[in-house]
């Protein structure tokens, strides 16, 4: 029992994605076979542990097994759904599988894929993949329902064949032009001798153990035009794993807490935009007046540091880091017109290390959007490794996990919830106003739980922004609500603060908050991200000397 | 047909479909417009090519005469190892490869992309590519086991590596068994030097090649056992210095390959004869 206990504390406290050892998948030949036999090993045990105990859920989602193809090790990288119904996933070690959730048959569509990690349907015919090196257009022209024709649409950027350079997506805007993600090298690797694309060491010149883009676009958000040509959009991502438009056409992609990512988080990306690793801004047309503006590399400190901080974007909503997530991937949108509850026209997105979809509710301040993020389903038989989301003609949500081939501590396979028709209590949006914030609620709540000043008395903080690997909580500071409105249909309280502060994180705890039916708060933890307030201001560059306490780290895990 | 030298499209890849559950590689190269088919031959391969769009009047094939494999084709004309197609002919042509077991190393390292566990370090330019730097550069030394034993190389053997030996290295080892089996720089000069020891048989005397000349034999045998070779080492102590290119072969080299091989090499790493 006391190796079955360690077994599964170590597979939880392994590496999150991004922060891999440095010999573990490149270089280190036989130790990299171990702890992958090693990670198997666990990753088995869990699995067997988890049938066991059969798929869970709570009262308002259950959760199902997908069986996995035969033959196929199911560490899904990609999703998506045929007109006819049909999923569409593509497996880590190469494969694309039709599977018929009528039926429960697989077949498997296309296979010798290299890392393929994004899925684009076109038809049962035409299947778009992103594997890592290329955009492949998977043909099949004689109606076998096997691709014989692969084509590459697009493999314009580089390659120096380091082990974490990954390519995510695609996903169409509503014009139909593609785009995708182009993750930055590892430092935990290396660049090989022979690279694909130019070599440009000023890529390194970002810290010592800092991501790097030492070929072109790493770390960069493209579009693929229609003849296949790469329009790179917008620099400054770190591990960009996963994109998606919002039904406005607005482009969304998350990254992953790490080196010049205090913490995880989505942004709003928007041309020629910034948005914080900087590795990949030596492939902007007019890096060389940056460079001269930098100075001398490293560019981690001084007017440098400044200077970068002050040409970012910040995420439109971060996702603070080991306690609401590690490694956030793909951001789905639910179009299911209420389906799958109450969250219609809301985002989901994955988190890799534990069992855990988080909920964003976005809404518009001066101009741009920012918001709040929250748990929408927290273990309860989800496993971790969810890198992958696809809502389902019936409005059911998919979900694919990966430990992603290289021995990260995760679960495999593809689960789906589906809503029974009970409302949960939660906070259905998290509204920034001139004094405060206004909440909704999914259903009436109880008054008295909901009126009590003290269940808004959060906090507020800031993250880092530098070379090092996260950041701790910078400067955090208990709230003080001073009046608490609750709306007479009880679907709303208005709450005011002594003070608003723009750049901070507000975090919540609503736990005990109950609904006039009795029951409690499903997911109680919510964090606003006050980029911008009301009156149009921002947060000041560079940040005064913190008055508050810090806490956390950038190694820490939930 | 030669792939631009300037041009990064090209060759450009365009995909593959397949055939009979074969793969045909796609690509233009130089404005030509290359289908590639790969099927198994007995003891091989066989490509058949479909090349449209030649703008020239010929079409090189060039193959590596120390390749593993012999080359035959269904048209056009040989010379050594070049294969010389007319536009005409390019248009549709096979290509057989043979098999030619043991001509390649056993075990090869470039050494370009091995044991490198931080791109901060720049690896060091070595003959042909990187090299490899056992001693290190202020790191931790580094230690290369080549997996290969004596037991393997029973019916003859040729090691073979370039080497760079600075002054002050406390140890010669380019290759080493052991603490008392060596084979070792020709000279700690700081200058590369090919080196390159043949046996014939595991209690042959092995013959010194350096930089392309003959040496003649030496006192040492291969030796028998399953302990395996180590390069740029002996036990705990590490050459200073550089080595590249290493091969270890599991047949004795004739003397005309060793000196096409170390002629190759240092002409492609400027290396005055």
């Amino acid at each position: 029992m006391t190796a079955l206990k360690k077994t599964v504390i170590t597979m939880e406290n392994w590496p999150a994605a991004g922060r891999c050892g440095a010999n573990r998948a490149q270089g280190g030949g036989r130790m990299y076979e171990i702890r992958v036999t090693l990670s198997r090993c666990y990753t088995w045990i869990l699995v067997l542990l988890l049938a066991a105990a059969g798929a869970r859920a709570n009262e308002y989602y259950s959760l199902d097994d997908i069986p996995a193809p035969p033959g196929v090790t199911p560490e899904c990288g990609g999703m998506d759904f045929l007109p006819d119904g049909r999923l569409v996933a593509v497996f880590d070690h190469g494969e694309v599988c039709f599977y018929n959730p009528t039926t429960h048959e697989w077949k498997k569509y296309a296979e010798g894929l290299h890392t393929p990690l994004g899925v684009l349907a076109v038809s049962a015919r035409e299947i778009l993949v992103c594997q890592r090196a290329e955009l492949t257009q998977l043909i099949d022209t004689d109606g076998t329902g096997v691709a014989d024709d692969y084509r590459c649409v697009c493999n314009a950027w580089g390659l120096s064949g380091n082990y974490h350079e990954f390519l995510y997506g695609p996903i169409r805007d509503a014009a139909g032009h593609l785009f995708i993600s182009i993750g930055s090298s590892s430092a935990g690797g290396v660049a090989r001798y022979e690279v694909r694309g130019e070599f440009k060491p000023a890529g390194y010149g970002f810290g010592q153990d800092a991501m790097f883009s030492v070929v072109p676009y790493r770390g960069w958000v493209a579009e693929i035009g229609s003849d296949g040509s790469l329009k790179p959009i917008a620099s400054g991502f770190r591990q960009p794993d996963g994109l998606v438009f919002d039904p406005r056409g607005r482009l969304f992609v998350t990254d992953n807490q790490g080196d010049w990512v205090g913490t995880s988080k989505l942004h709003y990306v928007v041309p020629g935009g910034f948005y914080g690793q900087p590795s990949g801004l030596v492939w902007r047309s007019d890096w060389d007046q940056l460079e001269k503006e930098l100075g001398p590399a490293p560019h981690i400190s001084g007017t440098a540091l400044e200077h970068l901080d002050r040409l970012r974007h910040e995420g439109a909503v971060l996702f603070p880091h080991a306690i609401l997530a590690n490694s956030p991937g793909q951001p789905v949108f639910d179009k299911s017109g209420g389906k799958f509850g109450p969250f219609s026209g809301q985002m989901f997105v994955t988190e890799f290390n534990i069992g855990r979809i988080l909920r964003v509710m976005l809404e518009d301040v001066g101009g741009e959007p920012q918001g709040a993020v929250t748990t929408f389903y927290d273990r309860g038989g989800l496993r971790a490794g969810n890198i992958r989301l696809s809502f389902g003609p019936d409005g059911s949500l998919w979900t694919g996990h990966s430990q992603r081939n290289i021995g990260w501590p995760a679960g495999e396979g593809i689960q789906r919830i589906r809503w029974n028709g009970s409302v949960p209590m939660d906070v259905l949006g998290l509204h920034l106003t001139a004094t405060g914030f206004d909440f909704t609620f999914t259903k009436p709540v109880d008054p008295q739980s909901a009126a009590a000043a003290a269940l808004y008395a959060g906090k507020r903080y800031y993250y880092l922004y530098h070379s090092e690997y996260g950041s701790p909580r910078i400067d955090i500071h208990t709230l003080n609500p001073t009046r608490v409105t609750v709306s007479p249909d009880g679907l709303r309280a208005h709450v005011e603060l002594d003070a608003l502060h723009a750049g901070y994180i507000y975090e919540f705890n609503l736990k005990g908050l109950k609904a006039q039916d009795g029951s409690a708060i499903l997911n109680p933890l919510i964090a606003y991200t006050a980029n911008r307030l009301l009156d149009g201001s921002t947060r000041p560059i560079p940040w005064p000397a913190p008055t508050g306490d810090k806490q956390g780290s950038g190694k820490d895990k939930e | 047909l030669k792939a631009s030298a300037t041009q990064s499209d090209d060759p450009r890849w365009l995909g593959y479909r397949l055939i009979d559950g074969y793969p045909q590689f796609h690509y233009t190269m130089s404005g030509a417009d290359v289908k590639e088919l790969v099927r198994p031959a007995p003891s091989g391969l066989r490509l058949q090519f479909e090349i449209l769009g030649v703008p020239a009047d010929e079409v090189i094939y060039d193959t590596d005469p120390e390749a593993g494999a012999s080359f035959t084709s269904d048209c056009g004309k040989w010379q050594r190892s070049t294969l010389t197609l007319s536009a005409a002919e390019a248009r549709k042509f096979t290509i057989t490869l043979t098999e030619r077991p043991k001509v390649e190393p056993l075990a090869y390292w470039s050494m370009n992309d091995v044991l490198w566990s931080s791109p901060r370090i720049d690896p060091a330019p070595g003959v042909v590519g990187r090299a490899f730097t056992p001693g290190g550069f202020g790191r931790k030394p580094q230690a290369l086991d080549s997996g290969i034993a004596p037991s393997q190389l029973d019916g003859g053997a040729t090691f073979m590596a370039w080497v760079n030996e600075k002054a002050d290295s406390p140890t010669s080892a380019v290759f080493a068994l052991g603490k008392s089996w060596m084979i070792a720089a020709p000279a700690a000069d700081g200058k590369w030097h090919h080196v390159a020891v043949v046996f014939r048989g595991a209690r042959a005397q092995g013959e010194t090649w350096v930089d392309g000349e003959d040496r003649g034999a030496t006192a040492q045998q291969l030796g028998v056992g399953d302990n395996t070779f180590t390069v740029g080492s002996v036990g705990e102590t590490y050459l200073t210095g550089l080595i590249d290119e290493v091969r270890i072969f599991d047949r004795a080299l004739p003397a005309e390959e060793i000196k096409r091989i170390y002629a190759r090499e240092a002409r492609i790493g400027g290396i005055a004869p």
